[in-house]
């Protein structure tokens, strides 16, 4: 079986901290991490790699680096990985990340039976990465599982909704994308350590690849912040009800916890 | 670019059980807001199988076109089948507009459709306006942890699009005399067309709730003279989606569990909103509670948390209770 994980460098925002009067953000100390769902697709893989024996490349796109996580990667199991890196990729979307990553796994032949995603960064919590990429390679995807398990030469995929769990198959090729809660991510090995001391990363840039320049990078990103201002916090009011009666009372409690959006 | 071709802001509707979710209403509400401003139509789109009748509902809630999408092959959620019929329908008519659920399903449709149909997505807005000047909408989204807000904006690309949070926005009056048309679109999806198929669903445990975890917390102490009245802080928490919280003395007359003390010998908490009825503010209890928003009621106007708590009520529980119960289902039914 050939499986591909994506996997994305975040800023470890858990760290971070926004100063309450300019709005700003204060990233002293806030490491550049791997992102914590990516782990968990990494895991998935590695423990479909134990059971269906094949191969486990891991990529990501960003700065060079952003060859760290690969590295980290390696030390956990994986087998080969790639660095999708070039200044024309800067300012990505969603989007536009998706259609440079859908890019970069046709480069790598397209022939990858299962893709695991994390279900969303720590840093921007859009979990749209996935799905688009799943939708730019013309194939099925599940968001956010949190049970994966290979039965008789199937893919059986948990997905929480509402109000419990749908129990699904999936027809591959698919893209799954991991909930922090479809298992716990193992610890780097000695050898892995060892190994990526050894591994090389294998690069690809824009002219790797067979993209259009205007759906690359800033250009090719449909979404712009026009702005950031500090969350204002719920304006509450410092209420005092007295010597009412006990309908009058919760009325008027009432009315100012809806205010507040409360109730 | 001229986006002069782009017109309606969209939403596409969740229906489960035969019933629309109270989440595509407020998205119609929303859609209505911002139509008024923008001058489009608001049309929304529901697939899935025997949903037809729930058209007129849409229209209740502010849709002016419903486009219907049915088959037995879109009973259940399929990303690729659904981005397949969706996505046709959206290329073909070019909404200016689309607003999603930021449900399990919306927020795996929406990026599988921002592909197809190349636009950009907010995820899980919270807060939705028109830009005065460039009659552009501005899509608001906490960022960062939840520090800060970022206001998203897609200038140059069409159909704007974002999820939206469940229970940020009103649920609109529906108005079952309102007009609209519908309009039923053609299916062409074939067995080949599904990404997945729906083995099972597992209902959720009954959720346990740990108040460590809750956002809200209601809780009771020594004021609280009957059982009867402790069964009503649970009658409130679960309308108010909430845990129950007790005092160390509720937990030693067996009214609570032990995992639900709050304090010294209890666990810590910190919810958004946290109640305190019959609690006197005891450091011994208060040293477990970091709230954004204490509210208390008490029968001595006297007690230590009367004046820790940013909504003070002084009032006999017994007849409190029962009538504040009522007055948050009056609020909640509107």
């Amino acid at each position: 079986m050939k499986i591909l994980v994506c996997v994305k460098q975040v800023v470890d925002t858990s760290k971070m901290e926004v100063d309450p009067n300019t709005g700003r953000l204060n990233r002293n100390g806030a490491n550049s991490i791997l992102n914590p769902c990516d782990k968990n697709a990494l895991e998935a893989a590695l423990q479909l790699k134990q059971q269906t024996g094949g191969t486990v490349t891991v990529i990501t796109m960003g700065p060079p680096q952003a060859g760290a996580v690969l590295l980290e990667s390696v030390s956990m199991g994986a087998d080969d990985v790639y660095l999708i890196t070039d200044r024309a990729f800067g300012g990505a979307d969603t989007l536009a990340t998706s259609y440079t990553l859908a890019a970069a796994i046709r480069k790598l032949g397209n022939d990858f039976d299962l893709i695991f995603c994390g279900q969303e960064s720590i840093d921007s919590n859009t979990a749209q990465v996935g799905p688009e990429v799943a939708a730019m390679l013309g194939i099925a995807d599940v968001s956010a599982a949190v049970g994966f398990q290979w039965q008789d030469g199937k893919a059986i995929v948990t997905r929480q909704v509402g109000e419990g769990c749908e129990v699904l198959e999936l027809h591959l090729p698919a893209v799954v994308t991991a909930a922090p809660a479809l298992n716990t991510p193992r610890y780097p090995s000695v050898q892995g350590i060892l190994r990526k001391y050894e591994t090389e990363i294998h690069q690809l840039t824009a002219v790797d690849l067979d993209v259009e320049p205007e759906r690359i990078g800033l250009k090719g990103s449909p979404t712009q912040v026009r702005g950031i201002r500090p969350v204002v916090p719920p304006k509450k009011e410092n209420l005092k009800i007295e010597d009412q009666a006990p309908a009058e009372a919760a009325a008027a409690l009432a009315e100012a916890l809806a205010k507040v959006n409360v109730i | 670019m001229d986006f002069s071709d782009y017109k309606g802001i969209y939403v596409i509707a969740e229906v489960r059980d035969g019933k629309v979710e109270k989440v595509t209403g407020e998205l119609l509400g929303q859609a209505r807001k911002l139509a008024e401003k923008t001058g489009d139509p608001v049309e929304a789109v529901i697939l899935g199988s025997g949903v037809k009748e729930r058209a007129q509902d849409l229209i209740a809630y502010g849709a002016d076109v419903v486009y219907v999408m049915e088959s037995p092959l879109l009973a259940h959620y399929d990303g690729m089948a659904y981005e397949k019929e969706l996505g046709a329908l959206l290329k073909e008519k070019k909404p200016s507009a689309i607003l999603f659920a930021a449900t399990p399903y919306g927020r795996d449709l929406a990026p599988r459709i921002a592909s197809a149909v190349v636009c950009g997505v907010t995820a899980d807005v919270t807060e939705l306006s028109v830009d005065e000047k460039t009659g552009l909408i501005v899509w608001s989204r906490p960022a960062m942890g939840g520090n800060i807000m970022a206001d998203i904006i897609s200038p140059q690309y069409r159909p704007q699009v974002g999820t939206v949070r469940p229970s940020t926005f009103d649920l609109p009056e529906a108005d079952a005399s309102r007009k609209g048309s519908v309009v039923e679109v053609p299916v062409t999806l074939t067995e080949k067309d599904l990404g997945t198929i729906l083995k099972e669903i597992i209902p959720a445990p009954k959720e346990e709730n740990p108040i460590e975890e809750a956002q809200i917390i209601v809780a009771g102490g020594r004021g609280i003279h009957s059982e009867e009245e402790w069964a009503q802080l649970h009658e409130l928490a679960d309308l108010l989606g909430g845990s129950v919280g007790a005092s160390r003395p509720i937990c030693e007359l067996g009214w609570e569990p032990h995992s639900a003390q709050i304090g010294q010998t209890g666990k810590s908490v910190a919810p958004h909103i946290y109640f305190a009825f019959g609690i006197s503010g005891a450091m011994q209890h208060i040293c477990g509670v970091k709230a954004d928003i204490m509210i208390a009621v008490n029968r001595d106007k006297n007690a230590p948390i009367m004046e820790m708590a940013d909504y003070a009520v002084t009032a006999d529980l017994k007849d409190f209770l029962p009538a504040f119960i009522a007055e948050v289902k009056k609020i909640q039914e509107k």
